[in-house]
């Protein structure tokens, strides 16, 4: 089986479709988040911190709503035989689902990764720390991808919610680790905002792990004879 | 002119369970019913014409296109439900009913609004607040109002309370007004299947036992009670399935009955005291229990 869509057009219409289901929800993570965004912008450094964890807290919430909702129950309450019913490959399916998927995460994503770093370049804080932000941001983007490739490829639930809250454990090590590494340490109290080599091989690293991700998966389900 | 399915020879094996060796026709413009017990391999059978489950081996054809190949193409003139299948509950039925009306364009809205009056749905209601009876009214509206060319249903009375069943049946025999429409549906209500089907397909553990038209079906089963002594297998007619004997009375069941049947069995010294017709349901338990292939 050939592993591209064979109808754009029919792609586009499931991921319309996703995002109409499931965009009411969203709107209160996104409510919840310009809340986050509006503590940090206060400036004191009690309201920032508060407001950095509740973004942190509402984009792991918001990937695992996203993958939960729109793949392991889609599964369970037995509506992926409707949608598979209509015109459309296995693979028109599964890029439709990746790509709502994505679209539905990019929303809350974009919103706190360019809330943060505008907060940071307009704001008399350290613009050294838009690499720091960058970085972690893309790791939180990684978990995502991660997770949802796990859940479209495996029918296991106990697989798929262990995969999502293992990938959540390595969250806190990763920031800690990020914070003291050379190329990012030194300049996260700076204005000098420097795209060191380690900074740029880290998010290579990162965006490589996203396409080998979704490349494996494609390929996963290019071979699968079942598809409900 | 081509038939609606052809299957040739189609595998399909899974854990503790496989379809095999399915050899299946259905002619255009007719109506197939599909009878089995639960697990017997219907809804296999169809999520394979669906396209939704890969045959391991055979060739499944529908609407005169190979599947999985034109499965995209053949799709768009196809209407499956199943009683499994859902709808988002949290969405409208008229939610649903723009969603399929985008990708379908031969829509009839005129017959979906006609359909609405007739299931009595509330399209601005949310899906989640349907009992299962509206919930398969809904489902089927948004199949019939786009004029598949063929119907494949597993299962589409199941559950439902009589009126709702009544509903259904009777829409689907509106359908059948169009003579170059077919329909496969699956159901283990033989009542259901008598009352629409033109041709009848036991399937039992994966194969399929028997695949007449219903006519023929039904008027070569006869239950037949004899007086005398039975004699031993070895002299059995040919049909005869079931043999029960009580005091002098003797129950014969037979799938092959004919002109020569009653001399033949008179032949044997015995004195046939009545003829019945019998039921669907009575010949599939026979067929299934006898494992005989008419």
């Amino acid at each position: 089986m050939s592993w591209f869509a064979s109808d754009a057009g029919m792609v586009r219409k499931l991921i319309v479709k996703d995002w109409q289901v499931y965009q009411k929800q969203l709107a209160v993570y996104l409510a919840a988040m310009l809340f986050a965004l509006g503590l940090i912008g206060m400036g004191t450094p009690w309201m920032a911190s508060a407001g950095a964890l509740l973004l942190l807290v509402l984009l792991v919430v918001v990937g695992s709503f996203a993958i939960e909702s729109s793949v392991m129950t889609e599964r369970k309450q037995q509506t992926v035989p409707f949608v598979m019913s209509l015109p459309v490959t296995p693979m028109d399916f599964y890029w439709g689902k990746l790509l709502a998927n994505l679209v539905i995460y990019l929303a809350p994503f974009l919103l706190v990764t360019g809330g943060l770093l505008a907060l940071i370049l307009t704001t008399p804080s350290p613009d050294g720390a838009v690499t720091w932000v960058v970085v972690i941001a893309t790791f939180m983007l990684v978990i995502f991808c991660v997770s949802l490739c796990v859940a479209i490829a495996l029918d296991s639930e106990g697989w798929n919610t262990f995969t999502m809250l293992a990938l959540m454990t390595l969250i806190g090590p990763f920031i800690y680790w990020v914070s003291r590494l050379d190329g990012i340490a030194p300049y996260l109290k700076t204005d000098d905002m420097v795209w060191s080599a380690p900074v740029v091989g880290l998010l290579g690293a990162e965006l490589a792990v996203i396409a080998i991700t979704i490349f494996v998966t494609s390929w996963v389900h290019s071979r699968k004879s079942s598809f409900l | 002119m081509s038939p609606a399915i052809a299957l040739k020879g189609v595998c399909k094996q899974y854990d503790g369970f496989a379809l095999r060796d399915i050899d299946l026709e259905l002619p255009t413009g007719q109506v197939m019913g599909l009878v089995g017990v639960n697990g017997a391999g219907k809804s296999t059978l169809l999520r394979l014409l669906m396209g939704l489950i890969r045959a391991d081996g055979g060739e499944v054809e529908v609407l005169a296109q190979r599947l999985p190949r034109a499965q995209v193409a053949v799709k768009r003139d196809i209407g499956y439900a199943s009683d499994d299948m859902r709808l988002y509950g949290g969405q409208t039925l008229r939610w649903h009913m723009n969603f399929i009306r985008s990708i379908y364009p031969g829509w009839d809205e005129t017959y979906a609004q006609d359909l609405l009056a007739r299931f009595d749905l509330k399209p601005q209601q949310k899906l989640a607040g349907y009992s299962h009876g509206q919930r398969v009214k809904a489902l089927l509206l948004l199949i019939f109002a786009r004029h598949p060319r063929l119907l494949l249903l597993d299962e589409p009375t199941t559950g439902l309370d009589p009126v709702a069943r009544g509903e259904v049946l009777a829409a689907l025999s509106d359908v059948l007004h169009d003579e170059r429409r077919s329909i496969l549906f699956s159901s283990h209500n033989t009542a259901d299947v008598e009352q629409i089907a033109d041709s009848i397909t036991f399937i039992h553990a994966g194969g399929i036992v028997a695949s007449r038209d219903k006519e023929s079906f039904l008027d070569s089963w006869r239950r037949i009670l004899c007086q005398g002594e039975w004699p031993d297998d070895a002299r059995r007619p040919a049909g005869v399935v079931s043999v029960r004997r009580s005091a002098s009375l003797i129950e014969l069941k037979t799938g092959a009955f004919d002109d020569s049947t009653l001399p033949a069995l008179q032949a044997l010294g015995l004195a046939v005291s009545s003829v019945e017709p019998m039921s669907l349901e009575d010949i599939f338990v026979t067929t299934v229990r006898g494992g005989h292939n008419p």
